[in-house]
């Protein structure tokens, strides 16, 4: 038996945090979309028997009548090829979801329970599914679970390995959290889960992660899994790539540059080739006179979309010997704001705003 | 600090050059184009060397170009100089690539450079607490300076204020504060509503935003809602329809059993009827007979005979009874009382009469004890015979006499039984005379008794006899006898009157006989005559009634009757099953009907296609079945209808639904752009709040350093016209005082006391800006080149002065500076230099 797993597609999201322009978020959407029919188109080139999702398709708070189409028609059009889904977190299942409100094919199976309920693919194994019923304050799925029949049992699920969930990143919730000896303890021979974002493929179950990038910083490799599950059980996993975004995160070097022309130029330069989406890091020591502004950049640069961030970059004021000008209203201002309680970043700013000032300078914003 | 002397290995057109500088005051001269620049420059570059890396490329490619040997490799400066302290260090600076630079100490060979490094280069003047960039304006003054003083006459504050806030290099503080404040109103602006700047503009976008984020998501969840909606009402829609198809096939179901039921009791009646049955309705005239027959026999009365006497019997009785006696049938009452109480009397006159006592004495006889004793018993029967008298009287009514003869023989018996046991001596005596006392009061009483008995006699006679004479029977002297005749004629009445009264009893049983006579009459007669219909309708009946007891005649009736009842009773039900049929079949044959059931056996069948048999077995149909039908169809209809227009307006708000991603992501941005605004603002205000506090501290330290530095030369430079200055820490305002004692603004003194002042605030700041114990050399560039010779000798007289001090090179073009430097200066402190020459000297 032959399954395609995914996960935490999250179509519809919001990228609010990246900071890009609208065009930008509207691409990244419809790439998600896209990564999608990357899984499904895989799933019948590799002749699977089923699609599996482990939840976070969409959002429910975000989706789009669109979306519900887009989904609807594709899972159509895999049938016979089954799908299943178990909701998760962002699109919980309940009478306002997308998967009670849509009139899915027959091929399409949602789990829509909050404990574990069995589909008998064939005989001998069983797939079994539960969902997320809100956003928040799901049990464990497995914690008190037990099969109640002979052959390979799987499950699918969204939940949190409570082992794991320490490397994600800081604001994740343990939803539906497990303990990975609770799946074996629980009689299943393995689970799909979704939830985690960084692929993670162990002994008992697997998490697919996010098949197309959701943020920069993302690591390991995700996309869709290909499972064969033995007749005893055992599975063999391949991740596939359908990622749809191609992501940059290029560092520039800014210290050899002596005006703005210079740190756009350099900037240029290292996108050159790029395709996508790109987020520029300024490093290194920005030369004191140079009014370096982020649009600026962005606006110049040729990439489809670029973010920028500046605050690796150190304005090369030589605060210490300023400091030590013992007597003019430069040195003191230096000095006191040098041995104020400011934050480094804020500090940063006040003493090159105060020394552009200083110097007569008109471009007191500093980045 | 010193400079002892310039190295010029490779700078400009110096090519292995040097100048050696006195420490007091130098003036070097030349012609334009001598070499009095570059001299001045390596000056500057031997000391401060040059920054490395690419800041302020500008001036450093502005210096490059001016300064850097066209036709050698190297660039090389360098200066030798004295510390405060005594140290000698030779600075050398590989101006090209800055690497090869070095401060070593000429003594101890010992290399500074890492001490005095800044912007990337070892800086000499870093030991003065200055730098390469604050260095030029706090040790050099340069003709343009003086003038600007001049002209501009706010410039003199201004260069007070730029050297105290970055050391003469860049801006002022009151400058850069003003920047500031223009910066702030033009990027952030106030948050007022009528504001066009950023901040408004931010907060006003992001309030937009929200809105928008607020509208997308109340629209996003109306939609859902209304899919939600939609879906439910879909759902509602198709369990009533299914629940109408199955309760309608179940009624289909249903009917057709019933058909098959009504076909089946329709072939059943069919066989019995083939043709209608009898009508149940026939001529019952004869029925109705033998009913009035029998009930009239049944309500005739039956034969009776008469009980008791007949009437002529009760007649003759009556006949015979006497008529009612006239007079009294009970004695009266009065009369017999009044006899038996003149009886009484009778009886106690005769009772008193034979106790009639003895006559009384008139004296009382002598003591005679015996007969004492008699006398004593004499009175004392007296008084017991008073006392039984009394009684009696009591007894027969006389209460009054009764009482009287009970007192008197109670006083008697009292007295007596005193007298009998007294004193002896006297007792007989008294006694004797109340015996006769006594006994004279005994016959008193006795004689009134028997008198007014008498009396009482005498009326009851009278009275007994006026009752007789009123009852017509006459009464002679024996009235007593006279009452007991009356008596018994009484009796014999009462016989009579009794006999006499059984008429009245008689008379009426003689009526009731009489009438029940006539009734037992008429009875027999209608008894006959039931009897004679009885048997004159049971002939019509076909009975046999001759010779027939009527009894039995009315039985064999009764059983017709019932035979009869029981025949129609079947005829009527026949004709009812008749009428059922021809209502099974309503209009229809037999086959017609059986094609009804087959086909509608069809329809329930197709109707049942498809459903749950379970479902179809367990539906309950209502006995309103039709109505449950109807409302189960209605509910549907309507929940199907109401989806409809729920997806409808779903569809309709689909096409206007904006993104809540996209709404999500303007408000971002919008947060962004705030918090940018506001991070500047905050950054600016702060900045702004450091730069006052830093200008007003080091304004309050430099004014007063500021005025006692020129404080020191003014009157002298100045011949006495002014003594006294002060600097407001405030703005560095400078006043002077007067020789009459009036401050005047130093802005609005002469040029020439302005340009003096200026000099010294110059040396002021470079008092202020040196390290403490350090001494900044003064480089003067043709400052005295536009003042005529009175000012120029002032100016050039006060350096001489300063050069005691502090090491002061003056560069200048002017022979007559030339002239007063041979006149003035003294070597070897001092030193009158020629650029050409010293230049040209090293050169060859």
């Amino acid at each position: 038996m032959r399954f395609v797993v995914f996960a935490d597609v999250h179509l519809d999201a919001s990228f609010a945090w990246a900071g890009a322009d609208r065009g930008v978020a509207r691409r990244w959407r419809s790439d998600l979309r896209r990564a999608l029919l990357n899984v499904v188109e895989l799933a019948v080139d590799r002749k699977a028997d089923a699609l599996l999702c482990a939840g976070d398709l969409y959002e429910q708070e975000r989706f789009t009548p669109d979306t519900q189409a887009f989904l609807a028609k594709t899972f159509a059009e895999l049938a016979p090829l089954q799908v299943f889904l178990a909701p998760g977190n962002h699109d919980w299942f309940g009478p306002q979801s997308l998967y009670e409100t849509t009139d899915w094919s027959p091929n399409v199976h949602v789990f829509g329970s909050p404990e574990l309920e069995p589909y008998e693919l064939t005989e001998g194994l069983t797939l079994w599914g539960g969902a997320h019923l809100g956003p928040a304050n799901t049990g464990g799925f497995v914690k008190d679970f037990r099969v109640d029949r002979d052959g390979v049992n799987l499950a699918l699920f969204h939940g949190s390995e409570l082992s794991w969930l320490h490397n994600e990143e800081t604001s994740k919730v343990p939803h539906a959290p497990f303990k990975a000896q609770e799946i074996e303890a629980s009689g299943l021979d393995h689970a799909f889960v979704g939830h985690l974002h960084t692929p993670r493929i162990v002994a008992r179950h697997t998490y697919p992660g996010n098949p197309n990038p959701l943020a920069f910083g993302e690591t390991g490799e995700r996309g869709a899994v290909i499972v064969d599950v033995a007749d005893d059980g055992s599975v063999t996993r391949a991740v596939e790539k359908v990622a749809v975004t191609e992501l940059h995160e290029i560092e520039v070097d800014v210290t050899d540059c002596t005006s703005r022309n210079d740190v756009v130029s350099a900037v240029q330069r290292r996108l050159r080739g790029v395709d996508g989406l790109a987020r520029v890091d300024i490093v290194g020591e920005l030369q004191s006179e140079i009014d370096l502004r982020v649009e600026d950049i962005r606006s110049e640069a040729q990439v489809e979309a670029l973010l920028v961030r500046t605050d690796g970059a150190r304005v090369a004021y030589d605060f210490e010997s300023i400091a030590d000008e013992q007597t003019t209203v430069r040195g003191r201002f230096v000095r006191d704001v040098l041995d104020a309680e400011l934050d480094d970043a804020e500090r940063r700013r006040i003493l090159v705003a105060g020394l552009r000032a200083l110097d007569g300078r008109k471009d007191l914003e500093v980045a | 600090m010193r400079i002892r002397k310039v190295i010029a290995p490779s700078f400009g057109p110096l090519m292995d050059a040097s100048l050696e500088l006195g420490p007091g005051m130098n003036v070097l001269h030349g012609p334009n184009e001598a070499g009095k620049s570059s001299w001045h420059a390596a000056l500057f570059a031997g000391i401060c060397g040059l920054q490395r890396g690419a800041a302020r490329r500008n001036e450093k490619r502005w210096f490059t170009d001016a300064h850097k040997p066209w036709d050698h490799d190297r660039w090389v400066v360098g200066a030798e100089i004295e510390l405060a302290d005594g140290r000698i260090v030779e600075l050398r600076h590989d101006l090209d690539g800055n690497v090869d630079c070095t401060a070593k100490d000429v003594t101890l060979g010992r290399d500074y450079a890492n001490e005095i490094m800044f912007e990337g280069s070892p800086d000499g003047s870093v030991w003065l607490g200055l730098n390469r960039r604050s260095f030029p304006v706090t040790a050099c003054v340069r003709q343009a300076e003086l003038l600007t003083v001049v002209d501009d006459p706010d410039l003199l504050q201004e260069h007070l204020q730029r050297a105290a806030a970055t050391g003469g290099t860049d801006s002022t503080a009151a400058k850069a504060l003003s920047t500031i404040e223009a910066y702030l109103r033009e990027h952030v602006g106030l948050d007022r509503a009528n504001s066009t700047k950023p901040l408004r503009r931010a907060i006003e976008r992001l309030r937009g935003a929200e809105n928008r984020l607020d509208e997308a998501a109340y629209e996003h969840q109306a939609y859902i809602e209304l899919l939600a909606r939609a879906e439910s009402l879909d759902r509602s829609a198709t369990e009533a329809e299914e629940t109408l198809r199955i309760v309608e096939a179940g009624w289909a179901l249903e009917k057709a059993r019933r058909w098959e039921k009504r076909l089946d009791k329709a072939r059943q009646l069919s066989a019995l009827y083939p043709k209608p049955p009898p009508s149940p309705v026939a001529d019952d005239s004869l029925a109705r007979e033998v009913a009035g027959a029998l009930e009239a026999w049944e309500s005739a009365p039956d034969a009776t005979e008469l009980i008791g006497p007949s009437p002529a019997e009760l007649q003759a009785q009556i006949d015979a009874l006497p008529e009612v006696p006239a007079g009294d049938l009970e004695p009266d009452a009065g009369v017999v009382r009044a006899r038996d109480e003149l009886v009484l009397v009778a009886r106690e006159i005769e009772r008193l009469a034979a106790q009639e006592p003895p006559v009384a004495e008139t004296e009382a006889p002598s003591r005679r004890p015996a007969r004492s004793r008699s006398r004593l018993a004499v009175p004392m029967v007296a008084a017991v015979l008073l006392i039984g008298a009394g009684a009696i009287g009591l007894g027969v009514g006389s209460i009054v006499g009764g009482a009287l003869l009970l007192v008197a023989g109670a006083g008697a018996l009292v007295v007596g039984t005193w007298k009998a046991f007294g004193p002896a001596s006297t007792r007989a005596a008294i006694e004797e005379r109340d015996r006769i006392e006594r006994a004279r009061r005994a016959r008193d009483f006795w004689e009134t008794e028997m008198a007014r008995l008498r009396a009482q006699e005498d009326r009851l006679r009278a009275e007994t006899v006026a009752s007789l004479r009123a009852r017509d029977v006459e009464a002679d002297e024996d009235v007593v006898a006279a009452v007991g005749d009356y008596e018994v004629a009484c009796r014999k009445r009462s016989a009579q009157a009794a006999e006499a009264r059984q008429r009245e009893p008689l008379v009426r049983q003689h009526e009731v006989q009489r009438r029940a006579e006539i009734a037992v009459g008429a009875d027999a007669r209608r008894r006959a005559d039931a009897g004679a219909k009885l048997t004159a309708v049971a002939a019509r009946c076909g009975l046999v009634a001759e010779g027939t007891d009527l009894d039995e005649l009315v039985a064999r009736l009764r059983r017709w009757e019932l035979d009869r009842a029981d025949a129609l009773a079947a005829r009527a039900a026949a004709w009812e099953e008749y009428g059922s049929l021809q209502r099974l079949l309503d209009g229809m044959t037999l086959d017609e009907l059986e094609q009804q059931v087959v086909d509608r056996s069809h329809a329930a069948a197709e109707l049942a296609t498809g459903l749950d048999p379970y479902e179809l077995g367990r539906v309950e149909l209502r006995s309103d079945v039709k109505d449950q039908i109807a409302l189960l169809r209605a509910t549907a209809a309507d929940h199907r209808r109401r989806g409809d227009t729920a997806r409808g307006e779903a569809e309709q708000a689909r096409k206007s639904l904006p993104s809540v991603a996209e709404a999500e992501e303007e408000v971002a941005e919008a947060v962004t752009e705030l918090d940018r605004v506001r991070r500047l603002q905050a950054t600016l205000e702060t900045t702004r709040a450091f730069l006052e506090e830093a200008q007003d501290r080091v304004h309050r330290d430099i004014a007063p350093q500021l005025a006692a530095s020129v404080r020191e030369w003014l009157p002298a430079i100045t011949e006495g016209r002014y003594t006294d200055v002060r600097v407001d820490p405030e703005n560095l305002y400078v006043e002077v005082l007067d020789r009459s004692g009036v401050w005047r603004d130093a802005i609005l003194l002469s040029h020439g006391t302005k340009e003096q002042i200026y000099l010294l605030l110059r040396v002021g700041l470079a008092e202020h800006l040196t390290k403490p114990g350090e001494v900044a050399p003064l480089i003067l560039d043709d400052v005295t080149v536009q003042f005529d010779s009175r000012r120029k000798e002032a100016v050039l007289a006060m350096l001489r002065e300063l050069s005691t001090r502090r090491q002061v090179i003056l560069f200048t073009q002017e022979d007559e500076v030339v002239e007063w430097a041979r006149t003035n200066l003294l070597e070897p402190a001092d030193r009158l230099l020629c650029v050409d020459e010293v230049t040209s000297t090293d050169a060859a």
